[in-house]
């Protein structure tokens, strides 16, 4: 295959990238550990084939594609040792049977993977957004929002006052709801 | 932006928008909410921009929005200096 000539920026990658791509992964595989694995191996696995990028796609969606594939093998690796793994359930008398598989049947299966893609969609909206506006204001959103940094942390990291950080925030939500509403609400 | 005075009856437009977002977080002082409050009475633009301030933030919390620690980012940048070396 030819070696592609399109920009590729690894370095770049972290700081653009981590955030969506490790929200993408929590979502599907509930557990934080696990989602920082898999984007280590998706961002090593980036490396090994960036020669192959072709550029049709953004790099973040190229990333995200590599992601799939890894959270799909992580299941298949799940699966193959569940299938292999003996089941234990402890039942003290057979009544207790009953009300442990109306428990087990009756859980919550199809809400919550229908949950958890709305919720991954409105994550991506946000970070879409969160992507168009200012880098410092986004940065200084999501600590203050998503990482709930203190005002006074933001501050000292930034060097800014109080009264700048509730004018950065001001103009990130106000940027944000505007393009949440395009996005989202449309 | 922020005037910082309790003594004050009203607050302008400004000030407001203020006032919302640190609600948004609970930092909002109870003088910030009271002059908020009797300011959102008279100007519908703010009450618009405290709406769709609330929705946001409802959104963000639905959301369940989740970031990598500073090490961790760290940690995921190293790993990538070591192995771009490598290619």
């Amino acid at each position: 295959m030819a070696e592609n000539t399109h920009q590729i920026n690894p370095d770049q990658w972290v700081d653009e990238y981590s955030d969506y791509l490790f929200n993408y992964a929590i979502v599907r595989v509930n557990d934080r550990e696990i989602a920082k694995d898999l984007i280590s191996e998706t961002f090593l696995a980036g490396l090994r084939s960036k020669k192959y990028f072709k550029g049709e796609a953004t790099e973040r969606t190229w990333l995200i594609s590599i992601l799939k594939r890894k959270i799909i093998d992580h299941y298949r690796k799940i699966n193959s040792k569940k299938g292999q793994a003996e089941v234990k359930i402890n039942y003290t008398d057979e009544d207790q049977e009953g009300e442990w598989l109306e428990e087990k049947v009756a859980d919550n299966f199809e809400q919550s993977a229908e949950d958890n893609l709305v919720n991954n969609e409105l994550g991506a909206a946000i970070y879409d957004c969160l992507d168009k506006i200012n880098p410092k204001h986004a940065k200084i959103f999501k600590m203050k929002t998503i990482d709930n940094f203190d005002t006074e942390v933001i501050c000292n990291e930034f060097n800014i006052t109080p009264s700048n950080l509730w004018v950065i925030i001001h103009r990130a939500r106000t940027a944000l709801a505007e393009c949440m509403e395009e996005k989202w609400f449309k | 932006m922020n005037s910082e005075n309790p003594d004050k009856k009203k607050c302008n437009c400004t000030e407001a928008g203020c006032y919302c977002d640190k609600a948004q977080y609970n930092e909002a002082k109870a003088w910030e909410l009271e002059q908020l409050f009797s300011h959102l009475d008279k100007c519908p633009q703010c009450k618009e921009y405290t709406e769709r301030n609330k929705k946001l933030t409802e959104l963000c919390k639905k959301a369940e929005l989740t970031s990598l620690k500073e090490e961790e980012r760290k940690e995921l940048k190293k790993l990538l200096e070591e192995n771009l070396g490598k290619q």
